[in-house]
């Protein structure tokens, strides 16, 4: 065995090579290797499959509505991050950080735009994406448990988004939500009680409000995310997207 | 050997494990059941406040001298109005029963006082439900005089009977 | 026995370990099969991800540059709006609110939920899968046509039918 020697020289040199290598495990091997490599090795894209079948890839079957209700959740929680910076949950502040953002802070108001366009399209992507699972009958066994997973995330895109109405803490905005919450208290029994728990109080104040702020950017958006997690590592486990029995 | 009394599984009875193997299964589901069931107890209660600081539920409205007879007058912020007619003063909410709007006054209408901007329920002049989804009456809440002459309203107590305070 | 030389896609590597992932029921995974109606991911798939980001991108930034996000006068607890709308999606719960609260606000939302969660353990046919409104799937399909028009017609009706005091009015009017 000859030793190798390591100089200086040589790591400079390959520095940007080696790095390279170090951040990307390449693969050497045939190409097809390598394109596997690329989606395998990479703990972004390996939730893809190395292959996949065609009939997933054909646009006029899914219409995207999945894929783009995911990237409209992440647009809504950059963007989401992006304005906590400028929003105080507090009855005293809130509208002013509002007229803030439209006025004082530089593209307050196309993000506060993107956020509020994002979420109403998110609801209707969700719910089209559901319509689409259920006119291709996607949802028969074995992927029965991933339609359930699908609803839930139906429900917390309605739930962050009614949660999210209140924080401008504006007309619309309290007027919704006092007519939301007492739709709540007509439930037999609990109905007042889960109002009161709700608001953190008998009206729509400063306990609502934080109550609100806190489900709509913290509590909801985690449980969102881990159904997400379940629901698309259900879709590898449950065989991929469904298409039509092979022939 | 010392192990033996505690885990050592081969030179134990059947049945003596058994026993506590299950013991401790028992053990093991009450203490979790307990702990889960008592943090989900404690995290609704915690969720429920103890105090409001919300306005008082009783409140002074003024003196009998600023309700001339005949008048109808929306006390701002709480969502009362006081009625003064001949035979008496009383206290009606202006908040629907249907779902917790603010109820407007109708002017000029002999039959319709109130209505509704949210789902269209409408009132008469004594808060009975004309038409509309509201399924209650606008109640009528509890007044008196307090020793200083102000009159006061128990938005906390609901008048069931409708008298009117006679003044 | 004879020894069928095979080219395999992924060659076995002695330098790797090799476990059992998944074990999934169905036809045989790729066992003596050509993946022969699949592509890979790596471009086929991610390239078309990445397209379709790039599109909804573009569109939300659009309409954001275009429009402005509501924003009424703050909160007053003194004076409610007239109308008071719910956003757009629970307008239609709304709209059945108007005429029963009990029924419109919670009766026909739990059904519905209830129904949705349900339907894979009711409707267990496996006819149909895979295909947009299979003929198999008539009698499901027209349900589920009848339910989402309905909640179009009552949206619709909530969100520009109905004027001040919840009255109906024509939107031009």
């Amino acid at each position: 065995m000859s030793a190798t020697v390591y100089s200086i020289r040589d790591s400079i040199k390959n520095l940007p090579k080696n790095i390279r290598s170090s951040v990307l495990r390449p693969v050497e091997g045939t190409p097809e290797q390598a394109r596997a490599a690329a989606v395998f090795g990479n703990v972004f894209l390996h939730i893809h499959p190395a292959r996949v079948h065609e009939n997933s890839l054909r646009f006029g079957y899914t219409l995207g509505l999945g894929l783009i209700s995911f990237y409209l959740f992440l647009i809504l929680a950059i963007s989401g991050t992006l304005l906590m910076f400028y929003y105080t949950p507090s009855t005293q502040l809130a509208y002013h950080n509002m007229k803030d953002l439209e006025y004082v802070v530089s593209f307050g108001v196309i993000l506060r735009n993107i956020h509020r366009w994002s979420a109403h399209a998110m609801v209707a992507a969700v719910f089209l994406h559901m319509c689409r699972v259920f006119y291709t009958g996607s949802y028969k066994a074995p992927r029965e448990f991933n339609w359930v997973v699908g609803i839930c995330l139906l429900l917390m895109t309605l739930f962050l988004s009614f949660t999210g109405y209140l924080l401008p803490w504006d007309q619309l905005a309290f007027w919704a939500i006092t007519v939301g919450s007492n739709i709540a208290a007509y439930a037999p029994w609990i109905g007042e009680k889960i109002r009161f728990v709700m608001l953190g109080g008998n009206e729509v104040g400063q306990m609502a409000l934080i109550r609100f702020y806190v489900l709509h950017v913290a509590l909801l958006p985690v449980a969102a995310l881990v159904l997400m997690g379940v629901h698309f590592w259900r879709i590898r486990k449950d065989g991929g997207l469904s298409r039509p029995a092979d022939r | 050997m010392e192990l033996n009394n505690f885990g050592g599984a081969a030179t134990m009875p059947d049945g003596l494990d058994e026993g506590r193997r299950s013991f401790v299964k028992k053990v093991t589901a009450t203490t979790l059941a307990l702990g889960v069931g008592g943090i989900a107890l404690q995290t609704g209660r915690f969720l429920k406040p103890n105090v409001l600081y919300e306005p008082a539920r009783a409140f002074k409205v003024g003196d009998l001298s600023i309700f001339p007879i005949g008048s109808r007058i929306v006390i701002e912020g709480r969502g009362v109005e006081i009625v003064r007619e001949r035979d008496g003063i009383h206290a009606v909410s202006l908040t629907c029963t249907h779902l917790g709007c603010l109820v407007k006054q109708v002017e000029n209408d002999p039959d319709v006082a109130y209505a509704c901007p949210c789902h269209g329920s409408t009132f008469a002049h004594k808060g009975e439900v004309l038409g509309g989804p509201a399924p209650k009456d606008l109640p009528w809440y509890e007044m008196y005089m307090d020793h200083t002459g102000a009159l006061v309203v128990d938005t906390s107590k609901v008048n069931r009977e409708r008298t009117k305070l006679v003044v | 026995m004879h020894v069928v030389k095979k080219q395999e896609i992924f060659p076995r590597d002695p330098n790797k370990t090799y476990s059992l992932m998944a074990i999934v029921d169905g036809d045989s995974l790729q066992v003596d099969k050509d993946p022969g109606d699949t592509v890979s991911s790596w471009p086929h798939l991610v390239l078309r991800e990445l397209l379709v980001f790039l599109v909804v991108g573009i569109a939300v930034v659009a309409v954001s540059l275009l429009f402005n996000a509501p924003l009424e006068e703050p909160a007053n607890a003194l004076h409610s709006t007239n109308p008071a709308k719910a956003p757009w999606y629970f307008v239609g719960i709304q709209e059945l609110v108007s005429y029963s609260a009990f029924l419109g606000g919670i009766v026909a939302p739990a059904a519905i939920v209830l129904s949705l969660l349900f339907l894979p353990y009711l409707d267990r046919n496996p006819a149909g899968v895979g295909v947009w409104f299979a003929k198999e799937r008539r009698v499901a399909t027209s349900i589920f046509t009848v339910f989402v028009v309905a909640m179009g017609i009552l949206i619709v009706i909530g969100q520009f039918l109905r004027g001040p005091n919840w009255t109906l009015n024509l939107p031009w009017h």
